[in-house]
């Protein structure tokens, strides 16, 4: 393998695969840096929604001129990692309504189709929303997978030639003469460091961004901003459900696959790991959520989380829910004169198309490369596509996973975790979070990859914790039922605990 | 009419409290809202499998560490219980298990390491004579798989037991060559393979993998009803011992003893509402008076002399875990619930203070309040997951409480007559 390539891309989120894929359909040779898996970061900790811009129209018309421009696009070369669900904004009779008229405007100026919807004719479609509504509107919002996304770029830009290494950390730049010559790397899993020489580096670390560019010396004031989301084991709504209202906590339910996701808080946090979610956060978004959807607090939770929003601070700006979620570019050698490296930060993910485009237009011209984006022409796919599939051939039937998927999963993967096939499988991810197929799957990759039975021990107590974390901040009602079968199975009839397995992740 | 014990719960502590209560020629109904726990479990009867249960080397005698337990821990059912009691309990169950047709087998001097499902050995005290086979000693292994079964992975368990037992043991696949379009839980293929040419095709299959003079490990799914016939046959036609391992839910073996206790109870007189919860209960005095539950849209009254509350816990909802209480949920008793949160590590030894979490009994299982110790209500008795003090899932103990608790919840139950402690 080069050790030598014109750029390094740091961080596997959305924005960073999507900068990689555009980089590499422009011929441009790069390599993609993560430190975990792809989408283990921001990308795959929020709402999942793709913005219409509806959300943003009465405070930030030009995000959400973007996010219009952003979604059309998107739906078009996307197709693998969106349901197109539609999306709808409801007021209540507690809402007020001079806010109706502004975002209409709103949505008219951003050129973000509308259609008006009765409250009767709504809750025909829609049953679990509240009686109370007082004006109801569809906008064109849809799911995403920040995972699938992430994994469908990296799939595009590997065909074009790109490399990506994940579980590798950036530990240091090499500076020569105030210019960025090389990364050094560091393989989380073996330990291994090596030298990557480069022409350019772009930091889309994200939330991580102002870490990494304090490697080479480069101060970005990044204000991460934590976002506490809960998941419900079915599809609340069919549409996307966002209250009508100046944005706010716990306005937002999006359905993916046979569950829910409903956010979001807004509170500053001192680290961009900071990802758990408490069970006060948790009840402070039921309260609010119960505007929308009256028996929300009756319904079954299966996992809580939290994601850190990268919003950059410039000097002086707005922090929190106030400060704009437009992207801004970061070229340091017009702060510190460092040449040869470029920070992508704010911004979210449903423009992540666009933020790749404007940073790679810049450092192509750096480098001499006059070839246009062609990322809006080419459609995207996911390394692991769900048809095709028989009855008869589901490991794991809340998700509907197959074995072919999970070999697919893991094809060119030399170590892998369950987490990495459930971000590309959804295996675990449906109502029984994994208690049924994590087994299975663990037993099928013992045998059709050969493991020793220590590492297939290893990946299915591993698992099983990971589900466990991210239920402990819900386990009341149903959940903890389940969450006592769980244990029921895993300790009690199988004696899972006492095997010896291979030494947990650090 | 006036029942002399009502059992609320048809799990194993709610069959045992009906056992032992219709032992004494009492008139018993057992009301419950579902099928019970056992659908779920193993079909062994777990004891005392760790003690301490951060130790990592297994109990080998349940008898003797439950001695140790009961001079330790003061408020672990086991020690409410007593050992006198437990026995009593395990004799009455081998006994009663030989009237059913299903004979358990073990005592509480020994415990049987159970090969399971991926492979671990689990610590069992009472198992069905069928199962009295010791891989610990055993000959030559073999783990069988069935394609059609999504639910068990041969080489995984095999060599999991190869690490433990230090010896070479061989798996195999075998395909029945089922095209049913669907994926098959246990509880199918046992249905499944009642059927005598299905039957014949595994035990050809099993012939081809040479199984002859070797243990043969396999899932339990060798039938629901006719089991016994279908393990005699293999054993007898191939010349080899079988020896089935329980599956994740729906649990087969669970079901068996479930199906079987039932009936067995029947027969004796016992009545039974499966499929309705208590909606409401009526107590005087610190007494019980009445429990009515709703049925077709009618309320039907239950009143007896005396209760047994083997409810399963929060997994058989007899315990309801709310953001900030856990509620009991037919008398609305007082929980003993640890201040701690939720441990971080799913596998901790220590178990977790979710599962400690119940109901606080004296030496009669009468319900106390945590605080005062004062009994709640004289007339009711508990047993079971719904008891405190008590982690089954990393004690190995659930079936071994729920059959010793709810042994002792229905001879009190019985005998009636106490007005206070």
């Amino acid at each position: 393998m080069t050790n030598k390539v014109q750029v390094v891309v740091i961080g596997g989120g959305a924005t960073g695969t999507g900068i990689l894929r555009d980089l590499a359909l422009r011929g441009i040779d790069s390599l993609l840096v993560e430190q975990n898996d792809l989408a283990t970061g921001t990308s795959g900790r929020f709402h999942g929604l793709l913005h219409s811009g509806a959300r943003y129209v009465v405070k930030d018309l030009h995000s959400a001129e973007e996010c219009i421009q952003e979604n059309i696009i998107l739906k078009e070369i996307a197709p693998d990692c969106i349901e197109d669900t539609g999306g709808m904004f409801i007021a209540t009779k507690n809402d007020d309504l001079s806010y109706v008229n502004q975002w209409l405007e709103g949505c008219e100026k951003a050129g973000i189709n509308t259609g008006e919807v009765s409250a009767q004719e709504l809750l025909k479609e829609e049953p679990a929303l509240t009686p109370d509504i007082v004006k109801a509107y569809y906008v064109p919002d849809a799911a995403v997978d920040g995972f699938t996304l992430a994994a469908a770029n990296v799939l595009s830009a590997n065909k074009a030639g790109a490399q990506v290494k994940t579980y590798t950390k950036v530990v240091g730049f090499k500076l020569e003469q105030n210019k960025v010559r090389g990364v050094y790397l560091q393989n989380k899993r073996t330990g291994k460091e090596e030298l990557v020489g480069c022409d350019y580096v772009i930091n889309a670390g994200g939330a991580w961004a102002g870490q990494i560019a304090a490697l080479a010396g480069q101060n970005i004031n990044i204000s991460p901003d934590k976002g506490v989301l809960v998941i419900f084991n079915h599809r609340i709504t069919n549409r996307v459900l966002n209250h009508l209202r100046p944005p706010g906590d716990g306005d937002i339910f999006v359905p993916h696959g046979s569950v829910t996701v409903f956010g979001t808080t807004s509170r500053l946090t001192s680290s961009p790991d900071d990802n758990e979610a408490t069970r006060g956060e948790v009840l402070e978004l039921l309260a609010e959520g119960s505007n929308l959807v009256p028996d929300l607090k009756e319904m079954r939770l299966i996992r809580a989380f939290a994601g850190v929003r990268p919003i950059y601070q410039p000097e002086g700006g707005e922090v929190g829910r106030e400060a704009t979620r437009d992207f801004t570019l970061i070229d340091h050698s017009r702060f510190t004169g460092l040449q040869g490296m470029v920070s992508v930060v704010g911004g979210k993910l449903t423009t992540f198309r666009l933020m790749a485009k404007v940073a790679v237009d810049m450092v192509a011209g750096r480098l001499g490369i006059d070839k246009p984006c062609i990322t809006h022409l080419e459609k995207i796919y996911a390394p692991v596509p769900r048809n095709g599939a028989k009855p008869g051939e589901y490991l794991c039937q809340c998700e509907m996973v197959t074995k072919k998927m999970l070999d697919q999963a893991v094809l060119e993967k030399e170590q892998f975790s369950l987490s990495d096939v459930r971000r590309l499988t959804r295996l675990g991810m449906g109502p029984c979070q994994g208690t049924f197929c994590t087994f299975r799957a663990a037993g099928y990759y013992h045998e059709s990859r050969g493991l020793k039975v220590k590492a297939a021990n290893k990946l299915l107590k591993d698992h099983i914790e990971e589900r466990w974390k991210g239920s402990k901040a819900v386990l009341w009602g149903q959940q903890a039922q389940e969450a006592q079968l769980t244990r029921g199975i895993y300790l009690g009839l199988l004696n899972l605990e006492r095997l010896d397995s291979d030494r947990h992740d650090v | 009419m006036m029942y002399d014990v009502v059992v609320i719960g048809a799990g194993l502590a709610g069959f045992s409290a009906a056992l032992a209560a219709s032992e004494s020629g009492k008139k018993v109904i057992v009301v419950a809202q579902g099928m019970g726990n056992l659908y779920s479990a193993s079909g062994y009867i777990d004891f005392l499998g760790y003690y301490p249960t951060t130790s990592s080397k297994p109990v080998l005698n349940p008898g003797k560490a439950l001695e140790q337990l009961i001079v330790e821990k003061t408020d672990h059912p086991y020690a409410r219980i007593g050992k006198e009691n437990i026995s009593r309990s395990f004799a009455a169950f081998i006994k009663a298990s030989r009237e059913m047709g299903l004979p358990y087998t073990g005592s509480l001097e020994t415990n049987l390491l159970m090969p399971t499902a991926v492979g671990a050995l689990v610590p069992t005290t009472l198992y069905p004579q069928s199962a009295e086979k010791d891989v610990v000693f055993s000959r030559e292994i073999v783990v069988v798989g069935i394609k059609e079964l999504v639910d068990f992975y041969p080489a995984y368990a095999a060599e999991n037991l190869e690490r433990q037992l230090g010896r070479k043991i061989r798996s195999v696949w075998v395909d029945l060559g089922l095209n049913v379009g669907r994926e098959l839980n246990s509880y199918d293929l046992a249905l499944t393979l009642e059927k005598p040419d299905i039957r014949n095709r595994l035990i050809l299959k099993l012939k081809e993998a040479d199984v002859q003079n070797k243990l043969v490990l396999i899932p339990a799914v060798l039938g629901v009803n006719r089991w016994q016939e279908v393990i005699s046959e293999i054993e007898e036609k191939l010349q080899c011992q079988v020896l089935e391992i329980p599956t994740l839910p729906p649990s087969v073996m669970g079901y068996r003893l479930a199906q079987s206790f039932k009936l067995y109870l029947k027969k004796k007189g016992v009545e039974f509402i499966i499929g309705f919860p208590v909606s409401y209960v009526k107590c005087t005095d610190r007494r019980c008076e009445e429990v009515g539950i709703i049925a077709n849209e009618r309320v039907k009254k239950i009143k007896g002399y005396n209760y047994c509350l083997a409810t399963g816990g929060i997994l058989g909802e007899g315990l309801k875990v709310l953001p900030d209480e856990i509620k009991e949920q037919v008398f609305n008793l007082p929980i003993k619930k640890s201040k701690e949160q939720l441990l971080n590590d799913f596998f901790n030894s220590e178990g977790q203070p979710l599962s400690h979490a119940g109901v606080m009994v004296n030496d009669n299982l009468q319900p106390v309040n945590p605080q005062t110790q004062a009994v709640i209500l004289t007339n009711v008795f508990v047993a079971g997951a719904t008891l405190a003090s008590y982690d089954p899932f990393v004690e190995k103990s659930g079936n071994g409480v729920a059959l010793a608790s709810g042994y002792k919840a229905g001879v009190l139950a019985a005998k009636g007559g106490f007005s206070d402690e």
